[in-house]
């Protein structure tokens, strides 16, 4: 079983945009081809086209056809997008309870949480970035890191909150049109005991509705049929997406919390489990729903999945899959984030 | 790390464009798998202490006795689990947790004292997680008893953090007093 990945990226002085296409066995691949599909986008491969690593760069947005051969023989063909990292700006809001309440994860835990969640969500042409305003509010405290804030609020605002409703804590200290990140002790506990590790509470609609297509080949996630001899024609992959969720008087807050559930925040383990939930909240801040499952941890009902069932277990959207397995987004999911009002 | 993975024949490809350094994984762990010692010298070790207690909540009526006494004394707690992993660990990773769990399980009249009688102990509400493991342990003894529904009763105030717990557990014990205090308050 050999498996083809686009992994490693970097990003050169330039700014323009490089792929590392690797093959996961000791086998030579071949860039074939590299072709532009719709939009103008264009690439090329980058040094040689052979080899264990073939790079390509991007050179003009849109959507391009990567083919890779291997023994001669077609083993691959990669529809991809080119486009201009989107750098969305954010702030995060430590709030604290009385002793034995607060979050476990200080201001540079907190860096190293969103430089992973930054790593998950670069594969859709988004980056977070710390905003360096001054606005405070709540009665919140700046930290030494610009971006990042504190409070202190009572118990019952930061642990066991309601996984229902609006919570108080992600209205704390937020400014309009960037994304508020909140940390608090805990969510209350699911009817099975299983804990929430985050949610996302405020985001507007979409610009594109509730639903978003796609019909180009290869399929979106190689949704059979993947248009790919020898399948058949690709089909037109509908997705749906989240309907707004917003509380009254709040139209421009897009806000998710973020709990102790995660685990360690210093731990490699613990940090990766805050740097997936985190890049999988945003994802549903940016109208996506699950993937796949309808459940959640704990077999509590969610708001339902997106209506395709394909990867069965790596997106990023899983709903219960664990962060070393839950990791990639397709073109769809692609195409509806670039749609939400938060990356316009 | 690979943070996009695009299997031959089964997916395609999203934007070209990321950069990365790498993040590991590790699994962490709490295991008790330490053999049942002499409870008389259990003072030191947390783990210990636990399977020692955890003996006793499994054990016949005299025992659960044995228990509750020594659940209320506020020393014993304290070696079970330290301040720290009060500060650090979520309620249902303590090993105090196991042993709550332990009398919910068992579900007799005995493990009903017991969690009764821990409601109105003030040693026992020193630590917000002792409090959250017995408010939802409680939805359990049915009818609920008048400790119980002070105990409830004491932890129903908007923002005091443990009002959603007491709520979901009057709820879930379903009894005329659980539901009279979910009317009332």
């Amino acid at each position: 079983m050999v498996s083809c990945c686009l992994d490693e990226f970097v990003q050169d002085d330039a700014s323009l945009f490089l792929a590392c296409l690797t093959i996961a066995s000791s086998e030579l691949i071949e860039v074939l081809a590299v072709h532009s599909i719709s939009g103008g986008g264009r690439a090329e491969v980058f040094g040689s086209n052979k080899g264990d690593q073939v790079y390509v760069r991007g050179i003009a947005s849109g959507e391009i056809l990567i083919e890779v051969t291997l023994d001669g023989a077609r083993v691959a063909a990669i529809r991809a997008r080119v486009m201009r990292i989107k750098k969305i700006k954010c702030r995060f809001t430590i709030v604290n309870g009385p002793r034995g309440s607060g979050t476990l994860s200080g201001p540079s835990d907190i860096v190293k949480h969103l430089a992973i969640a930054n790593r998950f969500l670069r594969q859709a042409g988004i980056w977070f970035v710390l905003d360096t305003g001054k606005t405070i509010k709540d009665r919140a405290r700046a930290t030494k890191i610009p971006g990042i804030f504190r409070v202190s609020v009572a118990r019952g605002v930061t642990r066991n909150i309601s996984l229902a409703g609006f919570p108080k804590a992600t209205q704390l200290n937020y400014v309009e049109n960037l994304m508020n990140f909140v940390y608090i002790h805990s969510c209350a506990p699911l009817p099975s005991g299983g804990r929430i590790l985050g949610a996302a509470t405020d985001f507007p609609a979409s610009r594109a509705g509730t639903r978003i297509s796609d019909s180009g080949t290869p399929s979106s996630s190689w949704i059979p049929p993947t248009g790919l001899p020898p399948d058949a024609t690709a089909k037109r992959n509908t997705m749906k997406l989240l309907d707004r969720r917003q509380r009254n008087n709040h139209p421009k807050l897009f806000a998710m919390y973020i709990t102790n559930a995660c685990g360690s925040p210093t731990s490699n383990a613990g940090m990766l489990t805050y740097g997936t939930t985190i890049a999988h909240e945003i994802g549903h801040v940016l109208s996506l729903r699950h993937r796949n499952l309808n459940i959640m941890r704990g077999g509590v009902e969610t708001s339902g999945h997106d209506g395709l069932k394909h990867p069965p277990q790596e997106n990023l959207m899983h709903a219960n899959n664990p962060a070393t397995q839950a990791q990639d987004l397709d073109l769809l999911q692609v195409k509806a984030i670039h749609r939400s009002p938060l990356t316009r | 790390m690979k943070i996009t993975r695009f299997p031959l024949l089964a997916a395609s490809a999203c934007a070209v464009i990321a950069c990365g350094d790498s993040t590991a994984t590790d699994a962490t762990a709490r295991i008790a798998t330490i053999e049942e010692t002499a409870m008389a010298e259990a003072t030191s070790n947390s783990e210990t202490l636990f399977n020692g207690l955890l003996e006793l909540a499994r054990g016949d009526a005299s025992r659960v006795s044995e228990l509750q006494r020594r659940l209320l004394d506020p020393a014993v707690l304290d070696v079970l689990d330290s301040k720290a992993d009060y500060e650090t660990e979520m309620p249902e990773d303590l090993y105090i947790a196991g042993l709550i769990q332990a009398l919910i399980d068992r579900g007799d009249a005995a493990a009903h004292k017991v969690l009764s009688q821990l409601a109105l102990a003030p040693a026992w509400a020193k630590e917000d997680a002792r409090i959250e493991l017995l408010i939802r342990a409680l939805a359990t003894v049915r009818p609920a008893t008048p400790d119980a529904i002070a105990f409830w009763d004491k932890y129903s105030e908007p923002e005091d953090g443990f009002a959603n717990l007491t709520i979901d557990a009057c709820i879930v014990n379903g009894s005329s007093p659980a539901i009279d205090l979910v009317a009332k308050n």
